[in-house]
């Protein structure tokens, strides 16, 4: 909202104004009625508000214990029933793939193309490729891993 | 500038335990304690909304609004302020949020803060020489109360009615203390002004 309250302003202040403002707030009501700051102080004691209703706070009180939620169900039925549940499902999961298993592979492999007759070679190779950085990494490390971080 | 506001009262052991052991009650579900705490902030909250909206039903609505959302979310007050600052500071928000929602701007000034457009919107009939009665310049004083914008028109009733330190009122607007002492200041040199023209008063 564009309506940002402006700032403190030094230059705007008067601080001996500032001072019989605060004396005038300080003062007993009846105290100096000519004075312009005692009036606007009485003024400010006794503002123009509108009645707070009868009965007030046991119409809202009402109305936040109708509104609470229900209290969550104990911490251990939830936990039990959440296990019960994934076990169920675990159970459906394991009947289901022995049934039907056999079939959903033959049917996998049936869909994937089949391999080129390069790609066993060339796999072959990238395997042996790896192996050997493996090995040449290995021989390179200190004999004693836990040794070096000693002290 | 010196300080001559009212020093930010510290709170006791008694108050701090008071308001914890309120609000235990309340968040345990002990019978009345909610209507309890709203009794006893009630009067807080409908002081701040009341000079932010200055309408009744809108008041009513909104201090509701305020006290549901204390019950909503008192589990996560934490008792290093008062509750009375918390709740405030929720009141506060509620009618800053529905001024907003309206387009109703929270702090301009109807004029330059010279104060003498304020003096001249209560009215021109008023002739103080004429018939001088204290009354009838508290109710032009309350005239002009009404025409002052909503944040300094509920400022000044923090201080001067519900008597709370400039602390605590910055800690319920979010408002630097200085900005605060800057608004009283000049609402109330504006309201003095209302007052000059027929008297001359001088502080």
């Amino acid at each position: 909202m564009k309506s940002q309250p402006p700032a403190f302003d030094e230059h705007a202040f008067d601080e001996r104004e500032w001072q019989a403002q605060e004396r005038a707030r300080r003062a007993p009501p009846a105290a100096a009625p000519g004075d312009g700051y005692a009036l606007v102080a009485r003024a400010l004691r006794e503002p123009p508000l509108s009645p707070l209703p009868a009965g007030f706070a046991a119409e809202v009180a009402r109305r936040a214990v109708a509104g609470r939620p229900a209290a969550p169900a104990e911490p251990w039925l939830e936990r039990l029933l959440g296990t019960a549940l994934g076990l169920a499902l675990a159970v459906a999961g394991l009947i289901t793939a022995l049934v039907y298993g056999g079939t959903w592979l033959q049917a996998v492999a049936d869909a994937l193309p089949r391999p080129p007759t390069t790609a066993l070679p060339l796999g072959m190779m990238l395997a042996v490729c790896v192996g050997l950085s493996w090995l040449v990494g290995q021989v390179g490390r200190p004999a004693g891993r836990s040794s070096g971080r000693r002290g | 500038m010196t300080d001559s506001a009212r020093p930010i009262v510290p709170r006791t052991t008694a108050d701090a335990e008071a308001d914890l052991a309120l609000v235990q009650a309340v968040l345990a579900g002990a019978p009345g304690a909610f209507e309890r705490l709203v009794r006893q902030y009630q009067g807080l909250c409908w002081h701040i909304v009341d000079r932010m909206v200055r309408h009744p039903e809108d008041t009513r609505e909104l201090c509701q609004e305020a006290f549901l959302r204390v019950h909503r979310y008192l589990h996560q007050y934490r008792s290093e302020s008062p509750l009375k600052a918390w709740i405030g500071q929720v009141a506060y928000s509620v009618a800053k949020r529905h001024l907003e929602r309206r387009r109703i701007p929270l702090a301009e000034a109807p004029d330059g803060g010279d104060g003498m457009a304020l003096a001249e919107s209560v009215g021109q009939d008023f002739d103080l020489e004429a018939a001088w009665a204290e009354d009838e310049a508290l109710g032009h004083l309350h005239a002009a109360i009404e025409t002052l914008p909503p944040l300094q028109r509920t400022l000044l009733t923090l201080y001067h009615l519900d008597e709370l330190p400039i602390g605590e009122i910055a800690a319920m607007t979010g408002l630097a203390e200085g900005t605060i002492k800057s608004h009283l200041f000049r609402s109330r040199r504006q309201l003095r002004a209302v007052l000059e023209p027929r008297i001359g008063v001088v502080a």
